[in-house]
């Protein structure tokens, strides 16, 4: 069974935002809320990166593991999706989450937030996904279309990769194997030193 | 009735404590109906599939991609 993963290669990165606005276009997210974003590290430095960040449906998702309703639940596939009917908009899973994906719609008294909205990888939510509902709630449910995420597709430097888990894996190291200095990706001169390019 | 007064604070210690004794019974069990049902729902979905399979359009761009 694919395991579904988003990879994003920093080298090729150029800030475009591109992928945000197809999300947000795509899905119909409402204002306040990117299910998507790119954040740029030592901007107008030597050593800039982007990296464009959403929910990464970690294999040992923190957001499930804290929600107090279980609203959350995993496919088949490794897509980390959620019920916005069982949802209590608490903000636990905002916490808990490492990338800050999870979005809430509205700020109001009491501390209300509105039901969590997050990157679903265009897979939907519970409900049938050609329904208007399940439209409404949590996007378009591209990969019953035999499609992939949009913000993927449609990266004109394919600096953002995202599909089956081997295969993008793969795809990746056959661009570091070709750039001959390491992977370039943003945190692994941090973890095992920096790349020599000669 | 007693006016015993260790015999009334005796009683009222039962009253509590069976009243106590309720409270936990009714709260355990209202959290297994409610968990039960998740906890199954849990483990239907984690089996259903998103839906993705290789179709062409992504091949093509697993191919694009490289």
């Amino acid at each position: 069974m694919a395991r579904m993963k988003f990879l994003l290669d920093a080298e090729r990165c150029t800030e475009c935002n591109a992928c945000v606005t197809a999300c947000k276009n795509e899905h119909e997210v409402p204002w306040g809320i990117n299910r998507r974003r790119v954040v740029t590290l030592n901007d107008g430095k030597p050593g800039e990166r982007s990296i464009s960040m959403a929910c990464m449906h970690c294999t040992d998702a923190p957001c499930m593991a804290v929600c107090p309703v279980d609203c959350f639940y995993k496919t088949a596939e490794g897509v980390v999706l959620h019920s916005k009917d069982l949802c209590i908009g608490c903000g636990y899973c905002f916490y808990a989450c490492p990338f800050g994906a999870p979005q809430y719609p509205q700020a109001g008294n009491f501390g209300t937030r509105g039901k969590m909205d997050k990157c679903t990888f265009c897979a939907g939510g519970p409900e049938a996904s050609t329904t208007d509902a399940s439209f409404a709630k949590y996007g378009r449910n591209r990969l019953a279309e035999g499609k992939l995420p949009l913000c993927a597709e449609m990266c004109s430097t394919k600096a953002l990769l995202g599909g089956d888990g081997d295969v993008i894996a793969g795809i990746y190291r056959e661009r570091v194997a070709t750039r001959g200095y390491g992977s370039g990706a943003w945190g692994w001169a941090t973890a095992y030193g920096a790349p020599s390019r000669t | 009735m007693s006016n015993n007064p260790d015999t009334k604070a005796a009683n009222r210690r039962q009253f509590f404590k069976a009243a106590g004794l309720g409270a936990v019974a009714a709260s355990a069990a209202g959290a297994g109906t409610i968990a039960a049902p998740s906890a199954a729902k849990a483990a239907e979905t984690t089996l259903e599939s998103a839906g993705y399979s290789e179709t062409a359009h992504v091949k093509t761009y697993y191919a694009l991609a490289k």
